[in-house]
């Protein structure tokens, strides 16, 4: 296991929790389409208001990564409670609406040849290569995490975890499930079906490339342990502050 | 026989409240699954948030309910420019153009069904009733692969010389007129059954009569045919654009942008958050819209039924 989940912030000793995948919240977009060097670009943020694309970008479909393409891109926190700042991103992203006609989701596998570009969480990218339309290859996708671009703008890195509820009616079956899908053998099996990367040692972005799991030219939705320091996390937000993302969500959106 | 019995056939005594009990399941039924729910629904938008959590505190003592955050609702509805009144607008101009399409596909196909498949009716009738075989969200999901950009939709378009196979048209991408279409290829079942139902039975010999008295085909349909299908269309328009209004998933499915976005859509993205007794007055507000059609479908079937009757 990473050691960055053996006592991470929100589980200090690991006592409740037990790490499942990791993943990043990036930009991927059609390269034989968009001509713009995105990794190159101060703000890739950017490219998802470029007017040139109206109509063919894709924003994914939640409270906080709606909310975050446009904090991400003003250089704002991503958990921020200060309304001036959340009124700006709601401000903005209502421009983008107007503007870019966004399309909200992130079943993306059922749609790959309808969008130029996507903010997309790096494991839906990984099996992008199973549901590709005729004639679309996968070399045509490419990916972009912000902070590994020349621009070192933030971006989001997070994880899932496994829990079990205290009255779980089965917890030593869930303890062994939990130890079966962490087992690297049946954590990489488990990783070809899902393309979400487990934090494990033993699964490294070289052996995943090696077993041809992800296309070399997505290379860079694969996660190292370093790359934690450089992104931020979405915490838990007070309720009211929730409330106020998904007011904010529902506006933009208009439950789109 | 004693009095207030009823009888049966062959003269058995049956008690008052015999045959009245025979509505008793469909009227358990309708308090369990309707009005109990519905009475939460009104104790959600009518009653309190949790000031921590922010939950909602169902209030169930109608003295104690709050209209406060339902009049909110209700004025974003009205404001120029809110989220609320945009879905509203699209929701009407979706359901009315859907609900036009379906009578316009619908009737022609019931008439032919009802007066002119002679021997293969029976067949005509399970060929278009066949996609109710398939569940809603499938045949949406099979749309989404018929209006992709190298779907069948745009090939048969290129061969047609009516798209550009380098510029395809991008019929997913938050287009209303794929709403619209959607919307119409799910309900256009719902709206051929109650007219073929009422063509079937307009008796031949009425038409005869018109035409002996002179009248040509065309206006034999439009002076007989179509004003005795009447309660047939009206039915038809009620059944399919009801359920119109609440519809959430073929926005989801078929455009999912701001643009498209219905008034289920908003309702569900309520429920689905904090924001649950604004999705709880959406309903409320939606329900009473939607009872404007319908008392005025029961007043008109039932000046039908008196028209009969005399």
């Amino acid at each position: 296991m990473w050691k960055v989940f053996q006592s991470p912030f929100y589980d200090v000793n690991a006592q409740f929790t037990a790490p499942y995948t990791a993943y990043t919240t990036g930009i991927t977009w059609r390269n034989d389409v968009v001509t713009e060097d995105i990794p190159g670009m101060d703000n890739p943020y950017d490219i998802l208001w470029d007017a040139k694309y109206a109509g063919q970008v894709h924003l994914l479909n939640g409270s906080r990564d709606t909310l975050a393409a446009a904090l991400l891109r003003m250089g704002a926190d991503v958990n921020t409670s200060d309304p001036n700042v959340l009124d700006q991103a709601k401000q903005m992203l209502l421009d983008g609406v107007a503007a870019m006609n966004w399309k909200f989701d992130h079943v993306d596998y059922s749609e790959l040849g309808t969008f130029d570009i996507h903010q997309t969480w790096s494991g839906q990218v990984a099996y992008y290569q199973y549901y590709l339309p005729k004639g679309l290859p996968i070399t045509a996708f490419s990916y972009v995490w912000p902070p590994k671009a020349s621009g070192g703008k933030p971006g989001i890195i997070t994880n899932d975890v496994f829990a079990i509820p205290k009255g779980a009616a089965s917890p030593v079956l869930a303890h062994t499930m939990i130890d079966y899908l962490l087992d690297p053998s049946n954590s990489a099996v488990n990783y070809a079906y899902e393309g979400y990367q487990p934090p494990l040692t033993s699964i490294t972005p070289e052996s995943i490339l090696a077993d041809e799991l992800v296309p070399k030219n997505l290379s860079n939705i694969l996660i190292t342990e370093e790359d934690f320091p450089l992104g931020v996390q979405e915490l838990e937000l007070a309720p009211a502050v929730n409330q106020l993302y998904q007011q904010i969500y529902q506006d933009v959106t208009g439950g789109a | 026989m004693p009095e207030g019995a009823g009888s049966g056939s062959r003269g058995a005594w049956f008690p008052s409240w015999f045959w009245p009990s025979f509505a008793a399941p469909a009227t358990i039924w309708l308090l369990l699954f309707f009005v109990l729910p519905f009475f939460v629904i009104l104790a959600i938008a009518f009653g309190r948030v949790d000031p921590i959590f922010l939950t909602p505190s169902p209030v169930y003592n109608p003295l104690r309910w709050d209209a406060g955050p339902f009049g909110d609702v209700l004025s974003q509805i009205f404001t120029s420019g809110s989220v609320y009144q945009s879905d509203f607008l699209h929701t009407l101009a979706f359901v009315f153009a859907a609900t036009a399409l379906c009578l316009a596909i619908g009737y022609p196909v019931a008439y032919f069904i009802a007066r002119h498949a002679g021997r293969f009716r029976t067949l005509f009738l399970v060929a278009f009733i066949a996609p109710f075989w398939i569940s809603y969200m499938m045949r949406m999901l099979a749309w989404i692969n018929l209006l992709q950009p190298n779907g069948y939709v745009n090939r048969i378009l290129s061969g047609l010389g009516l798209a550009n196979t380098q510029a395809p048209i991008q019929w997913l991408n938050g287009k209303p007129l794929t709403v619209i279409l959607g919307l119409t290829y799910g309900y256009v079942p719902y709206m051929i059954l109650p007219l073929f139902g009422v063509l079937d039975r307009i008796p031949s010999s009425t038409l005869e009569a018109a035409r002996d008295l002179g009248a040509g085909q065309v206006t034999t349909f439009l002076r007989v045919t179509l004003p005795l299908s009447g309660q047939g269309i009206l039915a038809g328009i009620v059944i399919v654009s009801l359920p119109m209004f609440g519809d959430y998933f073929t926005q989801t499915l078929l455009a999912g942008t701001r643009n498209t976005a219905m008034i289920g859509n908003l309702i569900v993205s309520s429920i689905q958050s904090s924001l649950v007794q604004t999705g709880a007055s959406l309903v409320l507000i939606l329900l009473v819209l939607l009872i404007l059609p319908m008392l005025y479908y029961l007043r008109a079937t039932s000046k039908a039924t008196e028209l009969v009757a005399r």
